[in-house]
């Protein structure tokens, strides 16, 4: 039963303001974000709702690993030789572009189901570099991370969605 | 979803700035349209941000969550079928985002939903602080005690008391018992009718003198 303590309370509660508002514009730092990170369309949100393995754990697993192998093969190729990344991110670079380049390779014998992959491939590696390099000024941006993280992804992703295996069109 | 269904031809003719329903703003947006996110942002920033500071305790860090919450909306728009009102949706990211965040700031925090007994005596050992001097009290002093309640307590209490999530969703989303989210419930409400009761008494001491 309710007493006269607990309505007091409950009223109190429904009497907080349902709004608040920062004490600074917020909308900056989203138009920079969105202007660097594409919409996911419907079927990258459904592939994505499997892939939620927790992406920076597997990426730190595979990381040693990754980096030796990198190295050894003289990975990372491509952009991310093009800007200095801080130290701790390179694991990350380098476990990725592993990923991406034994993709390719797996891919490179199947056939292409989506012809301007390889544009759309460069759009997501300039958004990649656009974030790295909001990394280096922001280092404990969480949101950065998890976009970049995002991006990884979505690479891996269009370049498996972009082609399609002999035996699957059979 | 509710409303009217208009062709991309006709959404294409439309002044964004003038289109303040938001099953139009939300098919503008799937369109890739930046505007509609801004006129979106514009109405409901207050509400993203009052939900984000209450589970968060913290200005720095809703601020982060606020807008780490409007970059997942123009990333994950196609997610929002109209099954619920925008808004709802909205909502609902924002304490998904805001639970996400803080475990990712203090790995240790969902560590600390273990049993019953552990979780009352975490909640023993906080103290109550009133030094909230960074908080907005100028709206609510309730505001102020629900900011110092321990993080556990404090976003079961917000979930459910109120945005008005039942124990088995809270229960759901944060990974742990429905009876810890009630017991974190029971818990923070005792704490806060507390903090509410001394302060009432203070005021009557100073107002006796």
């Amino acid at each position: 039963m309710m007493t006269s303590k607990d309505k007091q309370f409950d009223d109190l509660i429904s009497d907080l303001e349902p709004e608040l508002a920062p004490k600074r514009d917020l909308w900056a730092g989203i138009e920079q974000a969105i202007t660097n990170v594409p919409q996911q369309t419907p079927s990258e949100l459904s592939s994505s709702t499997i892939k939620s393995t927790p992406w920076l754990k597997v990426a730190a697993m595979f990381a040693p690993v990754a980096l030796v192998t990198g190295l050894w093969l003289g990975l990372p190729k491509g952009i991310d030789q093009q800007i200095e990344e801080p130290s701790w991110l390179t694991p990350v670079s380098a476990s990725f572009e592993l990923q991406k380049q034994q993709l390719l390779q797996r891919v490179s014998n199947t056939n292409v189901v989506s012809p301007n992959w390889r544009s759309s491939l460069t759009e997501l590696e300039l958004a990649e570099k656009a974030l790295k390099k909001a990394l280096i000024h922001q280092p404990e941006d969480a949101v950065l991370m998890k976009m970049l993280t995002q991006i990884h992804q979505q690479q891996l992703a269009l370049i498996s969605k972009s082609h399609q295996s002999k035996f699957t069109q059979i | 979803m509710v409303g009217n269904v208009i062709s991309p031809q006709q959404f294409q003719q439309v002044d964004v700035n003038r289109v303040d329903d938001d099953a139009q703003l939300v098919v503008l947006l799937k369109q890739g349209n930046q505007n509609a996110l801004k006129q979106l942002y514009d109405k409901y920033i207050n509400r993203t941000y009052a939900l984000s500071l209450r589970l968060s305790g913290d200005r720095e860090i809703a601020e982060d969550i606020t807008q780490e919450v409007y970059v997942q909306v123009w990333q994950k728009i196609h997610n929002f079928r109209g099954d619920s009102k925008f808004s709802t949706w909205l909502q609902s990211v924002t304490s998904n985002v805001a639970i996400s965040h803080m475990r990712k700031q203090k790995p240790w925090w969902r560590s600390w939903f273990g049993s019953d007994e552990q979780n009352q005596q975490a909640l023993d050992a906080q103290e109550i602080s009133d030094d909230y001097s960074d908080y907005d009290l100028s709206r609510s002093g309730l505001d102020k005690h629900i900011a110092s309640l321990p993080e556990q307590a404090r976003v079961v209490f917000v979930l459910f008391a109120i945005e008005g999530w039942r124990h088995e969703e809270i229960s759901k989303e944060l990974g742990i018992a429905v009876g810890s989210s009630k017991a974190q419930y029971h818990r923070a409400k005792q704490l806060l009718q507390k903090q509410l009761l001394a302060e009432d008494e203070q005021s009557q001491t100073r107002g006796g003198h």
